[in-house]
């Protein structure tokens, strides 16, 4: 078995105040442990400690106890993160720059020389959906395309282990997708991403394990389709079946079970829905959705 | 070119604390007000050359403390915001690098005040040097170059939507330098003179040359140097202060340094207590040197040097002690 990218052992965080009495216990007893190419997702509501975990993981904040290791060796050492990208829960970068300068300006913290640089942001411009937005400034962007640039700036290093804070928080439905979608290939090509969220669905629909945090205590935990599997329950899908068949199979089942079960026509979710919608809305408005390399991944972290 | 994590965040710095109004207008006044001195002063008697340029000395020192507290704050306080600090601290900068490219940042921009303060100090002493009158041709730049650079910050902004404030700010270093430099060619204070009704007139004892004082640039320098231990002190207080309560901060251990001979000297040779406290409180009478520079004294180059190094040193100390701070400090990310 490999070494786990990140781990933590009985990481324990209380926050203090002025005198040192005890605040708020944030954390406790987390014990997480990351595989290589695993997307990781931590759950939980308001307050339950996923920003906090996430930052001692970053080396932000100090643990009361436990430890870290994050590809073998402490948070703080600056080597390791060259490693890492990360998404803040509110991603409040420089205002007046725009778009391309403000990842230039990652990428020069990052040691990036200028021609990898440029070739990098074009693409993770296009990656994010924010090429068109030429000179305008930060500040001026909407939470949604704020959150996207956010993105573009944690990936810029090619990073192995991607620490995301609610990635899909003020994105639309469409960003959303294009944001797991991403998320779902960087797993694909072997990088291990950490996330938080409280949106269910997109929780369900990228991690291969997740924890669910309340009062900073880790009250489930494993891979989510053990989860969620409902015991004795199972479902059968059927494409184009005409009534008489139809009939059949219910009698034969009847038959079989000794009671009738229940059939009910499958609905397509509300994303789904949505998505076919705005998709169907570019083509009428002239926007070539061929062309466009929206929420593909960027070429440089193949 | 490719630029390391150090400087892109000093070379940043540089460019967001001029972006506070405030930082602009402050200097802009300071400077103003110290070439209008020789109008302001002409009228009182006595040493009028002495009186100036310790006034313009003052304020250069007394401008620079002003000015690193909100430089410094604005430089730390809106990186320590949430969402900010997470994002670089994230990278591969350490904290004690992120806090030494902060401070460069803040000298930086300090320098450029203290340059233009020098310029200016120059300048107007040349002026009021003439007896009877005030040299306007050594002051009329100051103004010109001051408009000049309000005006086309304006235009920049208008035409390529650059920041008003900050370029203000840096086409103000530079104008001021043009003017500084053009003014050096001047000679005598004959024909730009005017007597008090507000009749140009040639006087024929203006017609001698007017020397540049160039140990004016050495006091000023000195006078940075002191700027440097508050300006660290302004950093250490910024990682934790809003900038009020900085700037009382700070402002005290301005006052105590200029007492501390007052307070401690005399003490100091009897307690050991006294003798510690006197070491350790900066000193501004190492560095105050505007009274050597009355009749005619000038100050020997060899003051520079332990002049710089007691300054360093205590910068330095100061700085150490906000690295230490910086890395046992929790972040909001
Ligand atoms: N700086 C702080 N000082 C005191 N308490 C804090 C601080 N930061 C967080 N907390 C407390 O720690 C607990 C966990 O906060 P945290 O931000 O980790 O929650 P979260 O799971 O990220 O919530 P959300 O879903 O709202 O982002 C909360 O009770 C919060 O009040
Ligand atoms: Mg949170």
């Amino acid at each position: 078995m490999s070494d786990p990218i990140l781990s933590t052992e009985d990481l324990g965080k209380t926050f203090r105040d002025f005198w040192r009495r005890p605040r708020a216990r944030a954390v406790d007893s987390l014990s997480l442990s990351l595989e290589p190419g695993e997307v990781y997702g931590l759950l939980g509501p308001n307050g339950s400690g996923k920003s906090t975990s996430i930052k001692l993981i970053l080396g932000l904040l100090h643990p009361d106890k436990g430890r870290i290791r994050v590809f073998g060796k402490s948070p703080r050492d600056v080597k390791v993160k060259h490693r890492i990208g990360y998404l803040p829960e509110e991603s409040n970068l420089y205002p007046y720059l725009d778009a391309r300068e403000s990842l230039r300006f990652t990428a020069a913290l990052f040691g990036i020389d200028p021609e990898e640089r440029e070739w990098r942001i074009t693409q993770l411009l296009e990656m994010v959906g924010l090429s068109h937005t030429g000179r305008r400034r930060i500040g001026e962007f909407s939470k949604g395309m704020a959150r996207r640039i956010g993105l573009a700036q944690a990936l810029i290093n090619d990073p192995d282990l991607v620490i995301l804070d609610e990635p899909t928080s003020g994105l639309d439905p469409l960003g959303t997708r294009q944001v797991k979608d991403i998320i779902r290939s960087l797993a694909e090509r072997g990088k291990t991403v950490l996330l938080s969220s409280h949106l269910l669905a997109d929780v369900e629909d990228v991690c291969d394990r997740i924890c669910i945090l309340y009062g900073g205590i880790v009250r489930a935990e494993g891979p989510i389709r053990e989860l969620l599997q409902v015991a004795n329950h199972l479902q059968l899908q059927l494409e184009d079946l005409d009534p008489e068949k139809r009939n059949q199979l219910l009698n034969l089942l009847e038959d079989m079970l000794g009671k009738r079960p229940q059939l009910e026509p499958s609905r397509k979710d509300l994303e789904t829905f949505f998505l076919e919608v705005v998709a169907k809305a570019r083509e009428d408005s002239g926007e070539a959705s061929g062309t466009r390399k929206e929420g593909e991944l960027a070429e440089f972290l193949v | 070119m490719k630029r390391g994590p150090f400087l892109s965040i000093t070379r940043l710095t540089l460019v967001e604390i001029p972006r506070q109004p405030a930082l602009l207008l402050l200097s802009s006044t300071l400077l103003l007000l110290m070439a209008s001195l020789p109008f302001l002063i002409t009228h009182s008697l006595g040493e009028t050359g002495k009186l100036q340029r310790d006034s313009n000395l003052a304020l250069l020192f007394l401008g620079s403390l002003l000015l690193a507290v909100p430089a410094a704050c604005g430089a730390l306080g809106s990186e320590l915001r949430k969402g900010r600090i997470g994002a670089l601290l994230s990278k591969p900068l350490s904290r004690s690098s992120f806090l030494m490219a902060k401070f460069l940042g803040v000298a930086g921009v300090l320098l450029a005040f203290q340059i233009m303060a020098i310029q200016v100090t120059i300048m107007s002493d040349r002026a009021s040097a003439i007896e009877f009158g005030v040299g306007w041709k050594f002051i009329v730049p100051i103004f010109v170059a001051a408009l000049l650079a309000y005006v086309v910050a304006a235009l920049l902004n208008f035409a390529t939507r650059r920041p008003f404030v900050s370029s203000a700010f840096w086409l103000l270093l530079l104008f001021m330098s043009c003017a500084f430099i053009y003014t050096l060619f001047l000679e005598g204070g004959g024909d730009g003179m005017i007597d008090h009704g507000g009749h140009s007139h040639v006087d024929p004892a203006g017609v001698q040359a007017i020397p540049v004082r160039w140990d004016l640039l050495i006091a000023g320098i000195l006078l940075s140097l002191a700027a440097l231990m508050l300006q660290a002190l302004a950093l250490l207080c910024a990682l934790k202060l809003p900038t009020l309560p900085a700037l009382s901060l700070c402002s005290g251990f301005f006052l105590l340094g200029l007492m501390s001979d007052y307070l401690l000297a005399e003490r100091a040779e009897q307690m050991l207590w006294a003798k510690v406290l006197h070491g350790i409180l900066p000193n501004w009478q190492h560095f105050w040197m505007a009274d050597a520079l009355t009749g005619g004294g000038s100050i020997p180059l060899s003051y520079l040097l332990p002049a710089t190094f007691y300054a360093l040193c205590w910068a330095g100390g100061i700085l150490l002690l906000a690295m230490a701070f910086f890395e046992r400090m929790e972040l909001q990310a």
